[in-house]
């Protein structure tokens, strides 16, 4: 693990996600910032650039995750990405780093998936 | 291991237990909307919100532990896109699997509301708690610390016992001593002195008239205190840090009313008289005793009585001692009791033979009483050091895991032979390994000693307490449904992640997790089988929980039987 633990948005329409990852990525050391919309996510990502890495939920009222994203990398075209979905028969194709199945391992997977994209980022 | 009160998993379960009540209300909403469109009522909008409530659903409810209810919602949300505006045919087309969908959720709230209510008005968890609480014993502490009393108070409570505290020896001489303390712990090195402690036992004496057996508790640890702590009628003496586990054991040791089980002597003799002379005659000096007039009766009273010995006559109708002997020793669990034989006869060749055959000794008749005590009670204590030995675990005296197993087959018997209950737990540390490393070997051994104190103290007399090895225990809780079993110990695992264990630079705290399954069993490993699940369960969702197993019904709760058939079709 690298020494100094960046900056992550949340992104997810439901509280109740956004509050049980904010609650494991905080303990994992993490600084987290939430977001409830794809707009509200916008607002938050340009008031804190230094932003590491975006964890979006994909189907949300207004913009999905996907065009979330998009939306972000214009500002910042390296950002790592993780998308969250609730059925495994999304292909996310090249645009995220990783998604991530909203099932009940989530509370164990967030964690490892995390580092592991951000271990990855940071080789290259 | 917790240090803080507000952990994260503590906030997880915070949060996973309110996402569990307002679940409910969520399903309601959703079916709500159905029913309106089912029913016309519906307008544009009400078809769009169903399908994001299903949605939200299907994405929060598996990550908080409702997988079943999450796929349910994400059919019924899939299945409701496909055919919005859901109206005329396409409504009449997807009816039937969206209701299905809907009242499946609906059920599965049902059941889950249903735990709740039925764990808070158990009559069995009621008196489980309660046989816990009678048993508490009130022990009194005495330091002008008020920080060190009151955390040395919270320690004690843990392990079942209650406590008062008081910073100044005119504050506990105006107490009020009825009942009286079973035990009082007192600091030796107070404002009044370095010896001030001792000087209170006597105040103690002088205003109460007697003072309860004295724990002394202090930072000095030299020969004058110690002295001093005698002279004062002081039964231990403890160096700050105080370790807990050695200070229940002292206070268990001061205060338990329980003596230890006298041995128990199976008698087999066909004369009537003489029997029960023998079996007087040990009676007397506080052994127990069977008497068995017929020999061949013996075999089920074996397994029952389980004695620690067995005096028998030679020569009886049915059969010679020596068969019997013989056949008592092929019994696996018997091979080593020490068997007496009782008889007039006198040719040391015959009773050389009878040795052979598997007696221990030779008693020839007619017997001096104290002959008979003194033999009798060597070898019937003997052999409950041996099988001490055969059936406990060395560092914490709890039965071993072989015992653990046998006790579970006799209680998992008897439930069925009752029509009762028994539920069987599985315990295990939460990162014990990480405890031995960093705080070493030696400290590790005493948490699993503490928690052993911790339930014993905490459990019943009737339930079995096991080491099943490493840092796992075993809980064999007979007449106890699942919800009893998992308030007793989820009371218990509180405790536990409360104690503060001592190591050299300071303290930590420890947790562990718990899965319990319950009757019915089919077969012993299934059940064992199921609380291992159960614990696997625990330790996934966080540890420091306990999870419950309902075979049967989890079935039904979760992936597989009923719901999973209901989804492919």
């Amino acid at each position: 693990m690298s020494g100094e633990k960046c900056r992550i948005l949340v992104v997810d329409d439901d509280p109740f996600v956004v509050e049980m990852l904010a609650i494991i990525l905080e303990a994992d050391g993490y600084e987290v910032d939430t977001a409830e919309n794809g707009e509200d996510a916008l607002a938050k990502f340009t008031a804190s650039p230094d932003t590491g890495l975006i964890i979006s939920d994909m189907n949300m009222p207004g913009m999905t995750g996907l065009e979330l994203i998009g939306q972000i990398r214009a500002y910042n075209s390296s950002i790592p990405a993780i998308l969250l979905t609730g059925s495994d028969d999304v292909d996310p194709g090249q645009e995220v780093d990783e998604y991530l199945l909203k099932d009940e391992n989530i509370q164990d997977n967030i964690s490892l998936s995390v580092e592991r994209v951000l271990e990855r980022h940071a080789q290259v | 291991m917790v240090d803080t009160p507000s952990s994260p998993q503590e906030k997880l379960k915070a949060l996973r237990e309110h996402f569990a009540c307002i679940l409910p209300e969520k399903v309601a909403r959703c079916s709500e909307l159905w029913t309106a469109i089912i029913d016309g009522r519906a307008t544009e909008d009400t078809g769009t919100e169903l399908a994001k409530n299903l949605h939200t659903l299907a994405g929060s409810a598996p990550s908080f532990g409702f997988a079943m209810l999450g796929k349910i919602s994400q059919r019924a949300e899939i299945t409701l896109k496909a055919n919005l505006p859901c109206e005329h045919e396409a409504l009449e087309r997807v009816k039937g699997d969206i209701s299905g969908c809907i009242n499946e959720m609906k059920r599965i709230c049902e059941i889950q509301e249903e735990g709740v209510e039925e764990r808070s008005d158990d009559l069995l968890a009621l008196t489980v708690v309660q046989s816990v609480q009678s048993r508490g014993r009130l022990v009194f502490i005495l330091d002008d610390d008020p920080l060190f009393c009151k955390k040395l108070g919270e320690q004690i409570r843990c392990f079942g016992y209650e406590t008062r505290e008081f910073t100044s020896r005119r504050g506990l001489l105006e107490a009020q001593w009825d009942p009286f303390p079973a035990a009082i712990i007192i600091d030796m090195i107070m404002q009044e002195g370095d010896f001030s402690g001792a000087e209170a036992v006597f105040t103690i004496e002088e205003h109460i008239g007697k003072c309860p057996p004295v724990i002394f508790v202090s930072n000095n640890s030299n020969i004058e205190a110690r002295l001093e702590a005698v002279k004062a009628g002081g039964e231990a003496y403890f160096c700050k840090p105080v370790s807990i586990s050695d200070l229940i054991d002292c206070l268990d040791r001061l205060t338990s009313e329980h003596q230890i089980d006298p041995c128990r002597i199976l008698i087999i003799d066909d004369d009537v008289e003489l029997s029960t002379f023998y079996s007087l005659t040990l009676q007397q000096q506080g052994m127990e005793t069977l008497v068995l007039n017929q020999p061949l009766q013996v075999v089920e009273h074996l397994v029952d009585y389980k004695p620690d010995l067995i005096l028998m006559d030679m020569y009886m109708p049915e059969c010679n001692g020596y068969e019997l002997a013989k056949a008592i020793r092929h019994m696996e669990a018997y091979f080593s009791i020490p068997i007496v034989f009782l008889s007039s006869e006198t040719s040391v060749e015959r009773q050389l033979v009878a040795m052979q055959m598997g007696g221990d000794d030779f008693l020839t008749k007619p017997i001096q009483p104290d002959h008979l005590v003194s033999l009798v009670a060597i070898r019937a204590e003997r052999m409950r050091v041996i099988r001490n030995l055969m059936e406990r675990d060395s560092l914490t005296g709890l039965y071993n895991r072989s015992m653990c197993k046998d006790h579970l087959e006799l209680a998992a018997m008897r439930a069925r032979r009752t029509g009762g209950n028994m539920a069987f737990a599985m315990i295990d540390i939460d990162t014990f390994k990480k405890i031995n490393d960093t705080y070493g070997h030696p400290t590790g051994d005493r948490v699993i000693v503490t928690l052993a104190r911790l339930l014993q103290q905490r459990l019943r007399k009737t339930d079995i307490v096991g080491r099943f090895g490493g840092e796992e225990f075993a809980v064999v809780l007979p007449d106890t449904n699942l919800n009893a079993a998992r308030e007793v110990l989820d009371n218990i695992r509180q405790s536990f992640s409360l104690v503060r264990h001592a190591y050299a630079k300071g303290e930590f705290s420890v947790t562990f997790s718990c899965g319990i399954a319950a009757y019915p069993p089919t077969n012993i490993s299934t059940l064992c089988d199921a609380a291992d699940k159960a614990l696997y369960r625990a330790k996934e969702g966080g540890r420091n929980r306990v999870d419950v197993n309902i075979m049967g019904l989890t079935a039904t709760l979760s992936e597989r039987n009923t719901t999973s058939n209901y989804l492919r079709t």
